[in-house]
């Protein structure tokens, strides 16, 4: 059986919107549930993944909001992140296909180190007198959670999303 | 030009560029961080709120109807509490209507009136930029909550505003690093500044002269200088003292009165009279404290406005600058300056 083309939505399947919505409760569970590790990229990854740059450019605004908003450091953290995020994505497309589970386990690792370099760097930058976590444990925290949540969305969207194949 | 010159600045200067002017915009004026606030705090608190409410209704429902052990014995317990309580407030007000009387006659201004608000928590660290100790409360600027109002509980200070949303706001627990408050001691009235030191580590209480009497178990209450707390509310519990050897200051140590974490439901303080610690004074020359000393944010003197605007919660930290600084006016002609937006940013 082909796979539908991208795009094109199979019937019987979940419309994106509603999908999105139901992401965005669940990543905000997880990073309350988690103790503040960032759940809402690996939506964000699954959407570059499949092509979806419409998804990614509204869906980046409202994280970058929403992850923003409900820090504690002035605006721009998030914005660094995800500027980094696309740059590495774009350079790691060119070494291993994005379907592949390698490409997910290493960028997601790629992702926590820099997660942490921009949390720890705009904290020291900021001047905000919090003490940031230890590097090593934290990085191993978040690449699990990445990889878990990128995984399971993946599979996820791939049985139930909106769209044709990931 | 070389073609490599070109993507080179297309894609790594231009963007760091715009980066950072949109940094140091956001930086002056604040607008980013507002919106990020309205947004950002409204999402997750809709987002959230369905869900701890059924979990309340979940967890009330189950102590309620169905864990019933030892409600017996706690209701007669709680009968003999409220017995003795009676008494005491019967012996309680007689003094109050005597102090009440007292302060009149000797003419004192009269102390500021604040209204009270319940919220509920709904969330705690809820990403990967919440790096302070914060709440988030289902109270927002739509119900009248501005930054820097202080959070108590029946039983003390939780912390206070620290960034207001339109319907949630975030709160800066007392444990937190950046956090200081003026505080007294209960029964020797020595003043001092309290201020966390992070999760689970005890409180620490700064500025106590050697000489001055302090003793653990003795209860710290808000000063209620620097105008951000009322005077009198329980803040912490002295658990160590240390005489100084070489320095003029004890190293005194405390705890919260509370399990800050693990509160459902938090009372919110407004003053009613409009004041606002974060904001200069319209008229120079009024008679309100000029300075802020529990994190807030500090009113600047004349010709230090704008280095002020942005300052925060630095005062306390210097023993020759006193955060607690009530008593000194807004100086004259100060240039009316911005609040400070970023409640927790340290004064560089």
């Amino acid at each position: 059986m082909s796979a539908a083309p991208y795009g094109s939505r199979r019937p019987g399947r979940i419309p994106d919107p509603v999908w999105w919505a139901g992401y965005l409760v669940l990543a905000l569970w997880g990073q309350e549930i988690s103790g503040g590790f960032d759940f809402l990229t690996p939506g964000l990854l699954v959407c570059l993944q499949t092509g979806r740059w419409w998804t990614v450019v509204w869906m980046t605004v409202l994280w970058v909001l929403v992850q923003e908003g409900i820090g504690n450091l002035a605006f721009g953290v998030a914005v660094l992140f995800y500027a980094g995020m696309f740059a590495f994505f774009l350079l790691t497309k060119w070494l291993l296909e994005p379907e592949n589970p390698l490409f997910i386990l290493f960028f997601s690792l790629v992702l926590s180190v820099w997660a942490w370099v921009v949390l720890s760097g705009a904290i020291s930058f900021q001047e905000i007198g919090a003490r940031m976590h230890s590097p090593w444990p934290w990085v191993a925290k978040q690449w699990l959670a990445y990889v878990l949540f990128w995984g399971g969305m993946l599979v996820a969207y791939r049985r139930w999303g909106g769209h044709g194949r990931v | 030009m070389s073609p490599r010159f070109k993507y080179l600045l297309l894609f790594f200067f231009l963007p760091l560029f715009l980066y950072f002017s949109m940094y140091t915009w956001n930086w002056k004026t604040g607008y980013l961080d507002r919106l990020a606030a309205m947004v950002g705090l409204d999402v997750a608190g809709w987002v959230m709120a369905p869900g701890r409410w059924l979990q309340n209704n979940v967890d009330e429902f189950w102590s309620r109807y169905v864990y019933l052990v030892g409600v017996r014995q706690e209701n007669e317990d709680l009968n003999q509490r409220v017995r003795e309580l009676e008494l005491e407030l019967a012996r309680v007000s007689e003094k109050a209507k005597s102090a009440d009387r007292l302060t009149s006659l000797l003419r004192f201004s009269p102390e500021a009136n604040w209204e009270t608000r319940g919220g509920r928590v709904i969330g705690q660290r809820l990403g990967p930029n919440a790096i302070l100790e914060t709440l988030l409360i289902d109270l927002g600027t739509a119900h009248g909550v501005r930054a820097n109002d202080p959070v108590i509980s029946p039983r003390g200070v939780v912390g206070r505003i620290a960034k207001p949303g339109l319907h949630f706001s975030s709160v800066l627990l007392l444990s937190d690093s950046t956090s200081r408050i003026p505080v007294i001691t209960s029964d020797g009235r020595v003043p001092a500044i309290v201020q966390g030191q992070g999760p689970g580590a005890f409180l620490e209480v700064k500025f106590i002269p050697r000489n001055d009497p302090v003793a653990p178990g003795e209860i710290l209450i808000s000063s209620g200088q620097g105008g951000v707390f009322p005077k009198g509310i329980p803040v912490a519990r002295v658990v160590e003292v240390t005489p100084a050897d070489v320095s003029l200051f004890q190293k005194v140590y405390a705890e919260p009165l509370l399990a800050l974490r693990y509160y459902e439901e938090l009372l919110v303080l407004s003053r009613t009279d409009g004041y606002d610690p974060g904001q200069p004074m319209a008229s120079a020359g009024a008679a309100q404290p000029a300075a802020n000393g529990t994190a807030g944010q500090v009113v600047p003197a004349a010709g230090s406005a704008k280095a002020a605007a942005n300052s925060t919660n630095a005062t306390a930290d210097k023993p020759d600058q006193p955060a607690v600084n009530a008593s000194k006016p807004a100086a004259s002609g100060a240039e009316p300056s911005k609040p400070a937006r970023h409640p927790v940013r340290k004064r560089s």
